[in-house]
């Protein structure tokens, strides 16, 4: 009776069921909290279990209406969240959710894949930056520190250029703390990869742009890509691989080789877009030199035209003296008097 | 960068120095190069001046019988004497005057101009 009763409820009551299944290294990990979050437009949590002795939490549902489900827990401090799930109707899943023990130790995290785009936008140049952390340890990195010293998990330092900086993708500004030029990473690593992506403004006021740069961990790759074949790169060994369209735009790419932690080139061949408040007070000098000049002119002329007039009134008188002379209307001695005032007058025509 | 800044920098403060400093350097440049040869031939009419002022002196001393005949020949002779060189100075002078040379090269043109 009892049975034919189960049977009955279960056909007419549909139910699915999820089993989420923690491991650490593949290893089944006990009383462990699972918690079950919706997503929706507003993700909700749903419930949450403690895995038994062979590391699952097993959630029912009631109803038919589809779900897509995520499962989080947190363990040994750091939360980790598996890969979303849809359950719809009376489906039985199973879903692996991952967790690692923790290392303050750095030494599996290598920086690959730092890929670099530059391009022009208005007075600025863009600078574009992808890269990925991989973590080979198989433990996640934890920064570890104390509250009053803090610890980190990896830094780099930009360009000193480098201005109106935006994180992207893998960042948490909030989390972030600078040191001196210094970002500091303090948020923990999973095994595998993690992507960050950043974006930074350089002025235009030079014709060439250093990007240097360097992490706190090894640099395995890089590349760059320029927006524009007038452009040129100099250093880290950089070697052209070819061109790419990226929205519109020909990008000509390279490949470099970081050294170690540090990552060193400049571009060259940039035009530079030196601000009108660095040219204005040469133009305005310029502009009153030229002005004070040109005002200048017309009375040069006039005193010239003026200068002309007195020279033919002495040169006349100069002649005048000597027919009075020739004629013997004035003295030797007048004449003598005369002729050198009219010389000291004519000097000044002859400097 | 820097480098051409600095640059434009200082040409720019070299060309307000030129602009601030050039009536001053051309000024200096004025100084007349005839000054010389004027004030030898103003000094050279001034002495000659002066001898004909000492003749008409010792005329006049001759004349109110301060001196006998002899001693206004002999003095007068002297004075003569030294007129002559004084007014044979002058003509060199003027002949061998540059500023005489311009001017009278000046006054020849403006002559062949309105002919």
């Amino acid at each position: 009776m009892i049975t034919s009763f189960s049977w009955l409820a279960s056909t007419l009551i549909a139910a699915a069921q999820l089993t989420v299944s923690v491991e650490n290294q593949d290893k089944p990990v006990a009383n462990q909290k699972v918690q079950l979050v919706e997503l929706s437009t507003q993700p909700e949590l749903l419930e949450h279990k403690l895995t038994n002795s062979k590391g699952q939490a097993v959630f029912r549902f009631d109803g038919n209406e589809p779900k897509r489900l995520i499962a989080t827990s947190e363990f040994e401090g750091v939360s980790y969240i598996s890969e979303p799930i849809l359950l719809e109707g009376d489906e039985n899943k199973n879903l692996r959710l991952e967790v690692f023990s923790t290392t303050t130790s750095k030494a599996g995290l290598v920086v690959e894949n730092l890929s670099t785009l530059l391009t022009r936008q208005d007075n600025q140049y863009m600078v574009s930056q992808n890269f990925s952390i991989r973590n080979d340890s198989g433990k996640t990195v934890v920064a570890g520190g104390t509250e009053q010293e803090p610890g980190e998990v990896f830094r780099f330092a930009l360009p000193k250029a480098a201005f109106n900086v935006q994180y992207g993708y893998g960042f948490d500004r909030s989390q972030l703390r600078f040191d001196g030029s210094s970002v500091v990473y303090p948020l923990s690593i999973p095994p595998g990869r993690s992507f960050f992506s950043l974006i930074y403004a350089l002025d235009r006021i030079r014709f060439y742009a250093d990007i240097n740069q360097s992490f706190s961990i090894p640099i395995e790759s890089a590349d760059l890509g320029l927006a524009n074949a007038a452009w040129s790169v100099q250093g880290s060994k950089a070697q052209p691989i070819g061109q790419k369209i990226l929205s519109d735009q020909e990008v000509q790419l390279y490949r470099l080789t970081p050294q170690g932690h540090r990552l060193n080139f400049r571009i060259s061949g940039l035009d530079s877009n030196i601000p009108l408040s660095w040219w204005l007070p040469g133009l305005i000098f310029i502009l009153l030199m030229v002005t004070s000049l040109l005002q200048k002119d017309p009375g040069l002329r006039k005193e010239k035209e003026e200068e002309s007039a007195d020279k033919a009134k002495l040169l006349k008188a100069w002649r005048e003296i000597q027919l009075l002379k020739e004629k013997k209307l004035i003295s030797a001695s007048e004449f003598e008097k005369r002729q050198l005032s009219l010389l000291q007058e004519l000097e000044a025509f002859y400097i | 960068m820097t480098f051409i800044f600095i640059l434009i920098a200082t040409l720019f403060l070299g060309a307000f120095l030129v602009f601030v400093l050039w009536p001053w350097l051309s000024l200096k440049k004025t100084k007349s190069p005839f000054a010389g040869e004027l004030l030898k031939i103003q000094a050279c009419l001034h002495e000659k001046e002066i001898v004909f002022e000492n003749f008409k002196e010792l005329e006049l001393d001759h004349q109110m019988g301060k001196l006998d005949d002899q001693d206004f020949a002999q003095l007068k002779a002297a004075l003569q004497a030294e007129a002559a060189s004084k007014i044979d100075d002058y003509d060199r002078m003027i002949s061998e005057s540059r500023l005489v040379g311009l001017v009278e090269q000046d006054v020849r043109n403006r002559q062949g101009a309105s002919s």
